[in-house]
């Protein structure tokens, strides 16, 4: 007998992501065949010229050579979507010029501002669990679901600092985005990771407490310890217990269909290209059993 | 002002070391003193040192030889409001280094601010060196010992897109 039980049905193996921040060719053309989706910061890939911002075309020209076959995703880091008086407009025109360019599947940002009356923080802060930045965040994300009409993602950043009081519980907050608003989820296990070192945060009680029916893709890294704080740098390959736990979340998520191993264009020096590509094949491996 | 934005204008002011109200927000009073917040300028301050490095080779490195880079690009971090994009943060941070007091180092900035605008410049740039530039970049790159400083001469070097080679340079003695 065949059940009926949506549960019981075999779930499809996710497909695997990398990062492209717009490093050389020739990673491009070697990871290129072991991903099917290409993860692409729309700031990374930007250079000013005179006062104003745009994609580099060069770049762009290279992500056509292999989108097709590859699959594109667009994942902001500037937008600082939580900013208390506006987010960032110009991110918004460089992610206009890559959806002119490109067919993106979906497009996503981190739950966070870098951004305080237009001076930027240098790094990212995650929000406050209030009814004011839930308020604020299901606002501009409802703006940006209808200015792209593709899904948009949020993804939880890490928090180096105590919380501020707060009306919602690290899952609460999240649920309450994706039940105002439709919007999907990034989960990054690296980012839990540090979370439950840097501030004891209950892993399995939050993925316990998370609607994980929104969540459509998952990041994986590795990370580095300075000061006695895990930090979110993306410089090394995922560690096992990371990608134990990106496992995890992936059984336990019905809608998940991307794993991205993400690296900062700054470590590929200290990661190499070889290194890159047996990351992505010991990834792919992983997470197609 | 609304928690949201006493929070976030707090945080700025605390990882821009600047003067904040803690009274304001119980959040701010106790995050300022903590070594979370002190790991969070941290973090923002070596990717500012980062970027900076990967943009200006020489300036860095002549800051580095004197033992003032760190410091440089703290104080220029804390006193400006720097762009998230790398082309305007290294291009501020040497504008702001040309009138720094050391001649040598404004001359460096100059030069390598130069350098970075030749070709979005019509205008000619013109950089006055108390030692020879040729042997100084060519020490900073190669990172060997600096010439001295020429009592009694000076160098005045042009950039410009106009100038055969894009630069010239001239010995002269002071008047």
């Amino acid at each position: 007998m065949v059940s009926a039980d949506p549960q019981d049905k075999v779930k499809a193996r996710p497909a695997l992501a990398t990062t492209y921040e717009g490093a050389g060719l020739d990673l491009l053309h070697r990871i290129a065949p072991l991903v099917d989706y290409l993860e692409i910061p729309p700031d990374s890939i930007a250079r000013i010229s005179g006062s104003r911002e745009d994609l580099r075309p060069e770049l762009l020209e290279a992500i056509a050579c292999v989108a097709p076959p590859l699959k594109l995703i667009a994942h902001g880091v500037g937008l600082s979507i939580g900013s208390f008086d506006s987010w960032n407009e110009n991110y918004l025109r460089l992610l206009d010029q890559l959806f002119g360019r490109f067919s993106l599947e979906w497009h996503s940002e981190h739950l966070a501002y870098t951004t305080v009356a237009g001076e930027n923080l240098g790094t990212m802060i995650a929000m406050p669990r209030t009814d004011e930045a839930l308020d604020l965040i299901c606002e501009r994300v409802q703006r940006l679901q209808k200015r792209y009409g593709v899904p948009f993602l949020l993804e939880h950043v890490i928090h180096l600092l105590p919380d501020a009081r707060c009306q919602y519980t690290n899952a609460g907050f999240l649920n309450a985005i994706t039940a105002q608003t439709g919007c999907g989820l990034i989960l990054d296990a690296y980012n839990l990771e540090c979370d439950r070192h840097n501030q004891g945060l209950d892993i399995p009680a939050f993925l316990d407490e998370l609607n994980l029916e929104p969540v459509r893709e998952l990041h994986v890294a590795g990370g580095t310890t300075h000061n006695g704080f895990h930090l979110d740098i993306h410089s090394r390959p995922t560690a096992e217990p990371t990608l134990a736990l990106a496992l995890d979340i992936i059984a336990r998520s019905p809608s998940l269909s991307v794993v991205t191993y993400e690296f900062l264009k700054e470590a590929i020096p200290a990661l190499g290209h070889d290194g890159i590509c047996n990351e992505l094949t010991r990834i792919r491996k992983a997470i197609s059993q | 002002m609304t928690p949201l934005e006493t929070q976030q204008r707090g945080l700025l002011a605390i990882i821009k070391n600047r003067p904040v109200d803690t009274t304001a927000d119980v959040w701010l009073e106790l995050i300022a003193a903590s070594r979370e917040a002190a790991m969070v300028s941290e973090i923002a301050l070596w990717w500012r040192r980062f970027q900076i490095e990967s943009q200006c080779r020489y300036t860095s490195r002549l800051l580095k030889r004197l033992g003032i880079y760190e410091l440089e690009v703290k104080k220029y971090f804390e006193s400006t409001a720097t762009s998230p994009y790398i082309e305007k943060l290294t291009t501020g941070f040497l504008r702001a280094l040309t009138t720094h007091a050391d001649p040598l180092v404004a001359s460096v900035a100059k030069f390598e601010l130069a350098c970075l605008e030749v070709n979005e410049s019509v205008k000619r740039s013109r950089i006055v060196w108390d030692r020879n530039p040729e042997t100084t970049i060519r020490a900073l790159d190669q990172l060997t010992d600096l010439p001295p400083a020429e009592a009694g001469h000076f160098y005045s070097m042009e950039l410009g897109m106009d100038i055969p080679g894009h630069v010239a340079c001239s010995r002269f003695a002071h008047p």
